[in-house]
């Protein structure tokens, strides 16, 4: 069985099916109706003979049903258990999948709960239905390249194998000054470059270029700085297509870079 | 007055005697304050405000009552309050709405004279005489920041607003609106003040991170970049005389010529007059006007939006960007053509707009080159098109094109000899033996295309650019023989996607405040707040514009 968990916007989980509630002693935790949906969006130009396809196909909205059922000997650990979930959900931005380390963008839809037939609330079945916000699973582990950069042009191949685009993060170690910093994807030559003459100076020797978040930090011992302002307009944040390619890094000066991501796939 | 250090919004209402009316907070469960809106300017600092609370909160408020704002438990901003519903209402909301000192300048005014005195005088005269205790802002010296390069001048108002009056020493401190730029606002301690907005970055926002869906506004409609100086005659003052003519080539080689007239008066002689005012105009209007509307960005932690200068990254696209349209020379370093390549410009070879660049080499010109400094990077290139023409042997030429790492990537000119231009203009691509190969668009076939230089136009060659060039700072053209030839360049242009990046202070600053949420709506773009707004079409006797230009 697979084990699902809620999650908040901090990445802390609450199992569903595991110890982190008071299981039900006869119950059962059920994923289903998720729903795929694929919306062909097709504009048809009727004054070519045979018409012509001229939109994009793209993914349309979809929803997921989580149904809880929940059966307890005493209306006190029921409500526990009950009011433990309904408290989860109040914040839970995404669903995970622990049995195979990737979660869901969700947002909920609606909740129903319905009780047993009799006069004591020691069962019910809970169905609440997530629409997902984004559509695709996204990995909760991250895939990792990278290596020693030397002065000038550096090449790290890499192999993105989800189905979908993702956004990576890219890591700069150095102990000395990298006042410009270009990495982009070669197929696409999308990419960033920032140029900052506090990097790689004393106490300043991480830099994280965030394109899931859109952040670019140094990290100085205490605190993440904001160094948007060291981004070269025109350059930003990128994504990396599914398959191999190659990261260019062209740095002023030897330093170490790391890429990781999370592998995102449509189910 | 203590800071109240708490997350959220408080507000303090005091009345005009400074008495502590009460206090209105969104910091605890209760929430008194259901949301608050401020609109702030760049110039006069806080417009409008309003706040909301439930219609049974049990506080006393009052008309022109003082409103104290803290934000995370800093003192941010102040006002005065206007309206309060009446309480027999149905809204169980009840809205409270206020204004910022800026109103009280614009409901007071005076009349004043300052004959040829120091401008640090006048507006320090000035604020200390008219800022005064019914208008509820203060004058200290210490917070007024005035540009040092302005001489003695007259200036009249009659019957003006003191907003007005201080706008226009705002205007006069932006005479030279293109490097610095200067506001004024009122702070939280009730105090006028004069600054200079800062023009380092303060932070760079991107589309689909910090907003969504900008609004962009590019105004073409008011460039000038020849400026017609005209002077009435003295003797018969219904001629007119045109004695000077100043121009922004640059601007020209972008968007085209766009002249505008301007009379001066006849009274006045030398031309250094003329060339400051035409200068400040040509500086104000030689570029299109951006706007850009963002809205709904989130305010996280303090209030991080000021009237400093941003940096906005509208979302990545495959863009064209001009690199040269080559009408002059400017720009072009001839330092290394040597004595034998002659370098000129033409318009007998032209092929988009109106002079291209004539290159006639001879003995001598093997290995000179000169070389064109971009304005802007151009980022992560993929393809560049060249527009040029040989009329005569074609000799081998390289365009090269160089990163900001001084690492240069070469197109040569000599791969195109041979070929005949058969059908409009061609669109080549590289094929994998890295040969110019042309492509039938409609069968996707091969062309066997044979270009001929002596009787065809220009050729447009589409290069894609090789791996390891992520920019282009400079373009450099190289001639490789001591052939006597010519070749005319008209026109380079490359493809990148990149981000459409702009740098813009903000005018107008709207926000939506709460304990659970912070948003605000930021309208960046260039004002009108230049001295040299004031010169329509006429210059008149008296203008404070001509006071001004005249001694700069």
């Amino acid at each position: 069985m697979i084990r699902y968990a809620l999650e908040d916007s901090d990445g802390s989980y609450f199992e569903l099916t595991g110890v982190s509630i008071a299981q039900p002693t006869r119950g059962s935790v059920t994923i289903s109706g998720e729903r795929f949906n694929y919306d062909n969006k097709i504009i048809e130009n009727s004054s070519i003979p045979g018409a012509t396809l001229i939109g994009d196909p793209r993914l349309a909205s979809s929803s997921i049903d989580l149904i809880y059922v929940r059966v307890h000997d005493n209306i006190n650990a029921y409500m526990l258990a009950e009011n433990a979930l309904l408290v989860w959900l109040k914040k839970t931005v995404a669903i995970r999948d622990i049995t195979n380390s990737r979660r869901l963008y969700v947002t909920i839809d609606n909740i129903e709960i319905r009780y047993d037939d009799g006069s004591l609330k020691l069962s019910s079945e809970n169905r609440i239905t997530f629409k997902v916000l984004k559509p695709f699973w996204e990995k909760t582990t991250v895939t990792t390249i990278g290596g020693s950069c030397s002065i000038g042009s550096n090449t790290f191949p890499f192999t993105n194998d989800g189905s979908l685009k993702t956004y990576p993060r890219i890591s700069i170690n150095t102990s000395v000054a990298v006042d410009d910093i270009e990495v982009y994807v070669d197929s696409t030559k999308h990419g960033i470059i920032v140029q900052d003459s506090i990097f790689g100076t004393s106490g300043f020797t991480n830099l994280y270029i965030d394109c899931k978040l859109g952040t670019v930090e140094i990290y100085d011992g205490a605190d993440f700085v904001d160094i948007t302002p060291s981004i070269l307009g025109g350059t930003g944040f990128f994504f990396i297509q599914p398959g191999s390619d190659d990261l260019k890094v062209i740095v002023s000066a030897a330093c170490s870079v790391s890429m990781a991501w999370q592998i995102r796939n449509y189910v | 007055m203590a800071a109240i250090v708490q997350d959220g919004i408080q507000i303090i209402i005091k009345s005009t005697t400074g008495a502590v009316i009460t206090i209105v907070s969104d910091t605890d469960d209760t929430g008194n304050i259901l949301k608050l809106e401020m609109k702030i300017l760049k110039n006069g600092g806080l417009d409008r405000f309003s706040f909301s609370l439930a219609k049974n909160t049990d506080t006393p408020i009052t008309l022109n009552a003082i409103c104290f704002f803290y934000y995370n438990g800093t003192l941010w901003d102040s006002g005065y309050i206007v309206n309060i519903p009446e309480p027999d209402q149905d809204n169980p909301i009840f809205k409270v709405e206020g204004h910022g000192w800026m109103h009280r300048l614009k409901e007071k005014f005076i009349d004043a004279t300052y004959t040829l005195t120091a401008f640090s005088t006048i507006v320090a005269s000035f604020l200390s005489t008219y800022l005064t205790t019914d208008l509820g802002v203060s004058y200290d010296a210490g917070k007024i920041d005035l540009p040092v390069t302005i001489p003695s001048f007259t200036i009249y108002f009659t019957n003006r607003s003191v907003f007005d009056c201080i706008m226009d020493f705002i205007n006069i401190c932006n005479k030279n609106y293109d490097t610095t730029q200067y506001r004024f606002w009122i702070d939280a301690e009730l105090e006028l003040n004069i600054g200079l907005i800062e023009d380092t970055i303060d932070k760079v926002l991107f589309e689909g991170y910090d907003y969504q869906s900008p609004e962009v506004e590019v105004d073409r409609s008011k460039i000038v970049n020849k400026v017609l100086a005209y002077r009435t005659n003295s003797v018969t003052p219904g001629d007119l005389q045109l004695f000077a003519t100043y121009e922004d080539t640059v601007s020209q080689d972008k968007y085209g010529i766009v002249e505008k007239k301007y009379v001066y008066p006849g009274a006045l002689t030398g031309t250094g007059i003329f060339e400051n005012m035409a200068k400040a105009l040509l500086n104000k209007y030689k570029e299109p006007i951006e706007r850009i509307i963002i809205k709904d960005v989130e305010v996280i932690n303090d209030v991080p939006f000021f009237f400093k200068l941003y940096g906005i990254s509208n979302k990545r696209d495959k863009y064209w960007f001009l690199v040269g349209e080559y009408n002059s020379l400017i720009n072009w370093d001839q330092t290394n053509k040597g004595v034998t390549t002659v370098i000129t410009s033409d318009i007998t070879h032209t092929f988009t707009h109106r002079r291209c660049i004539r290159f006639t080499t001879t003995t001598g010109s093997n290995g000179t080159y000169i070389e064109y400094t971009l304005e802007r990077f151009i980022l992560f290139p993929t393809t560049v098109r060249i527009f040029n023409e040989f009329v005569n042997t074609p000799i081998s030429i390289t365009v090269g094109f160089i990163d900001i790492n001084d690492v240069m990537f070469e197109v040569e000119l000599k791969q195109i000899v041979g070929w005949t231009k058969t059908i409009g203009h061609i669109n080549e691509q590289i094929d994998d033996d890295d040969l110019f190969v042309n492509y039938d668009v409609a069968t996707e076939a091969e062309l066997n295309l044979n270009y001929d230089l002596s009787t065809e136009g220009f050729m447009e060659v589409g290069v894609l650019i090789n791996d390891g060039v992520a920019t282009i700072k400079a373009i450099r053209v190289t001639m490789n023989s001591d052939t006597a030839m010519s070749m005319y360049l008209d026109r380079i242009e490359i493809e990148s996607e990149s981000y459409k990046y702009h740098e813009l202070i903000p005018e107008e600053i709207k926000y939506l405040l709460s304990a659970q949420l912070g948003i605000a709506d930021i309208s960046f773009g260039d004002t009108e707040d230049s001295l040299i707004d004031q010169i329509e079409e006429k210059v008149e006797d008296g203008d404070l514009a001509l006071a001004i230009y005249a001694r700069n």
